[in-house]
């Protein structure tokens, strides 16, 4: 009887579900539903509000109160102090990409070595990467002090004068760009060290046997292998330097004279000292098409799918 | 089979992972008492109100004795009542408060500085209390106190307590100095005032490097709380300078860039860049720890001094100043959430929290000013001779002025925070350094006009 009853079932069309493929498909799907949902409600969602917002005279305080239309990007355009954060942040990102990829790759060379103790230095060099950026901005706070920091004493222990870090308005930025690239360029070498390891040895000896020098090898064989790491890498380094904020939150708030006032700092600014969640609003959307059309351009030098 | 048990598993797993995400999350706020531990009152639904306040470690635990007696008032009336605590730093306050208004978050109670009350009573945030109070009953406070936490005639936010500054000192340093210190007239900022002098005579630099190991006067953190008073003390009571801004709150140039004012903000940036008698930056409790004779400060150092330096010899003096002594008053005040589902309950919390009875205990572990006369009066410190609260407190009296009165003060307040850092760099013209930020605040007060 039993048999029978299967035999009727497996005369009668499968459910779409039941099939194999969509079984596959369903059970993918679920397995991707909660980074799915996790994107479409805590990114996507609000990218759609701020999008609406800026079209809007809004504050926190104050609530929606008038559509006003392109205004917002209308004033952004026109806005002196918007155009100097922007140009802050160019210079921030001139100072810290380059230097994180640069650094970012000397260093996973230096680490690959099959030498003893590489293993301590890859984790001391990523340590900074898993603190807190807000604690470590305040001990390089203290460290750079000019009168009590510790980097002064060294300074004035070798015969020169003490530096004003964080006051001064040539020095500020590139202090933070400083802080930034020790923070974080511990990631980008560890990318950089997997890409290292998964080049064939076999590349190198032919070289070897070409009569390479090691000069010729490292830009000829090991730059061209790592090209995609070395993009995302550029890539992500230039998403930071455009979102840069904790540094010059705790350490500078911007200053002095605006020496420090990055896009996203100006942003919080407007958006939480001066009640102008629509402005800033604004400036952000303008920020995420400007990181999209940078993002595009690099990935395009880099030769690589996107 | 196989798959449809692993269907089975990995749906439930999407269905347990969205069954957690949905729970509320575990926030700083953190509930002091438990409502089902309270005694009931007459089989009302427990109560828990949320209070958004600053971190502030001693006055949790002030709270935590304020709301046990809260429970047992009026023959426990309020019993039903607790209250959660949504704690913020302080820089953060500000923008907390305004995300909580924004996302609709329910918060009953707000802590307010007391510049910010008439921001927020503007944009309707706190409920508006004036009905609650008798006249006698606001007679319990400094008459400043009332003043900061009103708007346009109404009452919004009793006070939690008072402040006013003084100049603290190193009494060790200022005996080897050869500093008299016998009178408490406080010294005076200027080329020729007396306080260059004495901080000149302070300030230590023995490997003569140009970097002092000990500063005259120390730096502290770049607030109109602070920095505003020197130029507001180069004017006289009533003028622009010392008024600081118009009396519609609306205007700052004239007030905050008059010659008067520029002449002060020139001589603070003096004391880092031509005297070399204080820092160009801020360095946490510099005094304290042995890198500054003098500090300018509220009475909250004592407990710092007492917590964390026990053995510092400290002393105080009338606060420096150019032409008019003065210190900056105001502090904390209450304020009920307008869009509050537990305003009676909120009310009552707040009106004990800022009458003597609660009072009494911030004062027990915070050891700040109160603002409730009767316990100010009932505390023998403000009345002792000799002791730097009396001599606070006396100095409130007769020459405290609130902050500048203005709906546009956090913006302001964003303003000459940048403004003091910019003159603190050594930025040359400061005139015109000046000049550019009132022009600024005015910008950001004029939304307030229309």
């Amino acid at each position: 009887m039993e048999t029978s009853v299967t035999t009727t079932n497996k005369n009668t069309k499968t459910k779409w579900w039941k099939k194999q493929h969509n079984i596959e498909y369903i059970i993918g799907f679920l397995f991707v539903f909660p980074a799915l949902l996790n994107f479409a409600i805590f990114r996507y969602y609000p990218m759609i509000w701020s999008a609406n917002t800026s079209l809007w005279d809004y504050s926190l305080l104050g609530g929606f109160e008038k559509f006003v239309g392109f205004e917002n990007y209308h004033h952004m355009f026109t806005d002196k102090y918007f155009w100097g954060s922007l140009l802050v942040t160019a210079k921030f990102f001139l100072m810290y990409v380059p230097s994180v990829v640069a650094l970012a790759t000397l260093l996973a060379v230096f680490v690959s070595q099959n030498r003893k103790g590489m293993n301590v230095a890859r984790a001391i060099i990523y340590i900074p990467v898993v603190t807190s950026f807000v604690v470590v901005s305040i001990i390089w706070g203290m460290l750079l002090n000019r009168q009590i920091g510790l980097v002064n004493s060294i300074i004035q222990a070798l015969g020169f004068d003490p530096v004003t870090f964080l006051m001064d308005k040539k020095n500020a930025l590139p202090t933070i760009a400083m802080i930034s690239i020790w923070k974080n360029v511990g990631y980008s070498m560890i990318i950089i060290v997997a890409a290292l390891k998964g080049i064939s040895k076999s590349f190198y000896e032919a070289a070897i046997v070409d009569g390479a020098n090691a000069w010729q090898r490292f830009w000829k064989i090991t730059i061209p292998m790592i090209r995609r790491q070395l993009m995302f890498v550029t890539v992500w380094a230039t998403l930071g330097a455009f979102q840069v904020f904790i540094p010059i939150y705790s350490l500078t708030q911007g200053g002095p004279r605006r020496a420090t006032r990055v896009i996203v700092y100006y942003l919080y600014e407007r958006a939480f000292a001066f009640g102008e969640m629509g402005y800033a609003s604004a400036i952000s959307i303008f920020l995420l098409i400007l990181l999209l059309i940078i993002s595009v351009i690099q990935m395009r030098a880099f030769k690589q799918d996107y | 089979m196989k798959n449809k048990s692993i269907f089975i598993a990995v749906s439930l797993l999407v269905i347990a992972l969205a069954l957690m995400a949905s729970q509320p999350a575990i926030t700083e706020a953190s509930v002091i008492n438990d409502p089902s531990t309270s005694t009931q009152s007459e089989g009302k639904d427990p109560v828990v109100l949320t209070f958004l306040k600053i971190a502030d470690e001693l006055e949790a635990q002030a709270f935590v004795d304020m709301v046990k007696e809260f429970q047992t008032i009026e023959d426990g009336k309020w019993s039903y009542v607790t209250v959660e605590y949504d704690t913020k730093p302080w820089a953060e306050l500000f923008p907390a408060i305004s995300r909580a208004i924004a996302t609709g978050s329910d918060v009953d109670i707000i802590q307010a500085d007391g510049p910010n009350v008439k921001s927020f009573a503007y944009n309707g945030i706190l409920a508006d209390l004036t009905d609650e109070y008798s006249a006698e009953e606001l007679a319990q406070w400094a008459p400043s106190s009332v003043a900061e936490g009103s708007l346009d005639g109404r009452f919004y936010a009793p006070p939690e307590a008072e402040s006013c500054q003084l100049m603290w000192y190193n009494a060790d340093m200022l005996d080897a100095a050869g500093i008299d210190v016998t009178t408490t007239d406080g010294w005076t900022y200027g080329d020729d005032g007396t306080g260059l002098v004495n901080w000149q005579k302070l300030t230590t630099d023995e490997n003569g490097d140009g970097n002092p190991e000990v500063y005259g006067f120390s730096t502290i953190g770049f607030y109109d709380y602070f920095y505003r008073i020197p130029a507001r003390s180069n004017g006289v009571v009533g003028d622009a300078t010392y008024q600081g801004v118009s009396d519609d709150g609306l205007t700052f140039t004239g007030y905050f860039d008059t010659e008067e004012a520029v002449e002060a903000y020139q001589f603070m940036q003096d004391m880092v860049y031509k005297y070399n008698i204080a820092s160009p930056e801020v360095i946490s409790n510099q005094m304290l720890s042995g890198l500054a004779a003098t500090v300018f400060y509220q009475d909250m150092i004592i407990g710092t001094q007492k917590d964390q330096f026990p053995d510092f010899n400290m002393g105080a003096i009338e606060p420096p100043y150019f032409e008019t002594p003065l210190c900056q008053t105001g502090s904390w005040h209450y304020g009920v959430a307008a869009n509050t589902d537990n305003y009676e309950e909120a009310v009552a919390f707040v009106k004990f929290a800022s009458s003597d009875a609660g009072a009494k205990y911030i004062w027990d572990y915070k050891n700040q000013m109160p603002a409730n006369l009767a316990l100010f009066n009932s505390i023998d410190e403000f009345s002792e001779d000799g002791n730097p609260r009396a001599l606070m407190a006396d100095f409130f009296q007769e020459y405290g002025a609130p902050r500048i009165e203005t709906v546009a003060y956090t913006e302001y307040n964003t303003l000459f925070g940048q403004f003091f850092t910019d003159l603190m760099s050594g930025e040359e013209d400061v005139q015109a350094l000046t000049t550019e930020y009132a022009e600024l605040m005015d910008e950001a007060a004029l939304k307030y006009a229309k």
